[in-house]
């Protein structure tokens, strides 16, 4: 059992999700809680979410997020960051030395988790889930400057580096200039259980499609990145050598669009755009899918992969970014050209062919396991554990005798 | 207790780097309680300057630089900036030959730098006053004022003492951010207690710390 406690600093933490940071913290603190590390963790408020409380191990902490008019989101963020601070110092203070590493969550706590790391000279791990260039596919002005500038300013004072993939791995090292050796891949994790329990599969399938139709899936925000818009341009195709339905569920700017062009392409009938499910739906969907498409054209990790193979959807995609090191071609998935017809070809290849797809859920299945979260914390303890040592063995920490020689 | 005070002033402007006259006051202020006390370690701000100069054996300049560039405005530049005062202050702090015993912090930009400090390292802090937002700000209702009449606020209300150069500050300062009349000392820079009333306000400030 390790024995030390770890503060960690997230903008987001249930209820209050924005993205992809809060499920990750939330399931990571638990783990690491299961495996003796005592996380303590530091998030803004939301409406009816305690200020305090002790989950599974877990004590959340969250703080006075500033509510009142900023000039931009970058402004709310430095000042929602001074009260964060404030209370995780108290926090770490009042440990007595048992927190001994600094867990960061993007440049979003960059300000107070730096701060802390000096007056406390205690080592500062950061998780890097995506950077600015990569987010909007380069830099272009001033706001998205300060950010990246943030972003590099995060990472140079970071003991160790943590990102999701490969592919992130060279985001990072070529947008931020960072070292290589500073960098550990973790992946994203997945909670298999709720894809497993009891569910009326005939009754959510038959919400959507005919018995003879099969299920296409898309899950994920509706913009360009996503590669939607190559999902929609492929329907025609495969509807004219098997029946089927598509689903599209998400939210996005290309919600209309995506509307309007099926209206044009003439398959409106076979198209579904149910903005966003609730998860029980969700995962409901993933079970009952004969293929999950993810089209996407960049991917940071492309935690849609693990849903789908937790829930045994066979996957067909493009393989882009971190989600071709999650699938491989032909074993956990189908893989195609990022063009429609490719997609068509890939998408009917499965719906075609049962042997294939079952295959393809098989061992999809059992590749699943990598990214429990208990392998996951498993993997994140050694990195503190490795940073400690590098710590301890060091001489930058906080001196017995603090406060300097008396009688100057 | 008669031992000498090591104190740390956060001013964000300090000779060359002149904005306004609160430049010359902490240089003034720096030299006065240096000779009367231990030593004095100014933090501030400078793109140009050396990280430590030494001004007299008792006085030593520590200019900051921005840890980010560029900046929306001028509360992301400070705030990012704040961390980098912390830092600057933990290594004085650290120091074997350093130590702080007090906190000057002299107006709202380097203030969330002194409310981690006292949380983080238990160090007492004094917030100089030297004008209000309320005064100063072509627009008083927007946004970005009053996201710096919040940082003020936090000072005020994390500070030991505060400290203004009028009674006429002093009642704006109460009036404006809801401050017991108690909290606040006026030390008029233009009496001949100016040194005696400013150092007086430090030991307040240290002894209630040390109290907390």
């Amino acid at each position: 059992m390790p024995g030390y406690e770890v503060t960690m600093l997230s903008w987001e933490y249930p209820p209050r999700t924005v993205g992809g940071i809060a499920p990750h913290v939330y399931n990571l603190s638990r783990e690491l809680s299961r495996l003796g590390v005592k996380v303590h963790v530091v998030t803004c408020d939301f409406p009816g979410a305690p200020a305090h409380e002790s989950d599974r191990g877990v004590l959340v902490d969250r703080v006075d997020s500033y509510s009142y008019p900023t000039p931009n989101f970058a402004t709310w963020i430095s000042m929602m960051n001074v009260n964060m601070q404030k209370r995780a110092a108290e926090i770490i203070r009042s440990s007595n030395g048992r927190i001994r590493v600094i867990h960061a969550h993007d440049w979003l706590v960059a300000n107070a988790a730096i701060g802390l790391k000096h007056m406390f000279r205690l080592p500062l791990v950061s998780t890097i889930h995506s950077t600015e260039k990569g987010r909007r596919g380069g830099i272009y002005d001033d706001y998205q400057r300060m950010i990246s500038s943030e972003e590099s300013w995060l990472t140079s004072e970071s003991w160790r580096i943590v990102c999701c993939s490969n592919f992130m791995v060279k985001e990072v090292t070529e947008a931020l200039g960072v070292r290589r050796e500073k960098i550990d891949v973790v992946p994203n994790g997945i909670d298999p259980a709720p894809f497993r329990g009891p569910l009326d599969t005939a009754a959510l399938r038959a919400t959507f499609a005919r018995p003879d139709e099969r299920l296409v899936l898309y899950v994920g925000r509706l913009v360009h990145e996503k590669g939607v818009s190559l999902l929609m341009e492929a329907v025609p195709s495969v509807l004219r050598r098997a029946p089927a339905k598509f689903v599209f569920v998400g939210e996005g700017y290309l919600k209309e669009n995506l509307i309007n062009r099926a209206k044009e392409l003439g398959v409106s009938d076979s198209v579904y755009v149910t903005g966003f499910l609730d998860s029980e739906q969700l995962r409901g969907l993933f079970r009952v899918a004969d293929v999950n498409a993810i089209p996407s054209l960049y991917e940071p990790f492309g935690i849609v992969a693990l849903e789908a193979m937790a829930a045994g959807a066979p996957i067909v995609t493009i393989g882009s970014g971190g989600l071709s090191e999650i699938v491989q071609n032909g074993e956990t998935a189908q893989f195609v050209q990022p063009n429609p017809a490719s997609l068509a070809d890939g998408i009917v290849a499965v719906l075609s062919s049962p042997s294939y797809a079952d295959s393809l859920r098989t061992k999809a299945s059992k590749r699943i396991s990598v990214y429990s979260w208990s392998n996951i914390a498993s993997l994140t303890t050694s990195i503190y554990g490795r940073t400690l040592k590098e710590y301890d063995a060091g001489s930058w920490k906080p001196s017995s005798t603090a406060q300097g020689a008396r009688g100057s | 207790m008669t031992s000498h005070l090591r104190t740390a002033i956060l001013a964000w402007e300090y000779p060359p780097r002149v904005m306004g006259e609160l430049a010359y006051y902490v240089e003034r202020l720096a030299h006065e309680v240096s000779g009367r006390e231990g030593t004095v370690h100014v933090i501030s701000f400078h793109e140009a300057r050396p990280a430590t100069e030494a001004v007299s054996p008792k006085i030593q300049l520590h200019w900051t630089h921005n840890p980010v560039d560029p900046h929306l405005n001028v509360l992301t530049w400070s705030l990012s900036l704040c961390s980098e005062a912390q830092r600057v202050a933990a290594d004085i702090f650290y120091s074997p030959s350093g130590g702080i015993d007090v906190i000057d912090v002299h107006d709202w930009h380097f203030v969330s730098a002194a409310v981690g400090l006292k949380k983080a390292l238990g160090l007492p802090f004094v917030f100089t006053v030297h004008s209000l937002e309320e005064q100063r700000s072509r627009e008083p209702s927007s946004p970005l004022s009053s996201c710096v009449r919040g940082l003020e606020w936090l000072g005020l209300f994390e500070s030991a003492v505060a400290i203004t150069a009028s009674a006429t500050l002093k009642s704006q300062v109460e009036a404006l951010h809801n401050v017991p009349p108690s909290k606040v000392r006026v030390v008029d820079p233009s009496s001949p207690s100016w040194v005696d009333d400013t150092l007086r306000a430090y030991r307040e400030a240290r002894d209630l710390q040390r109290g907390a």
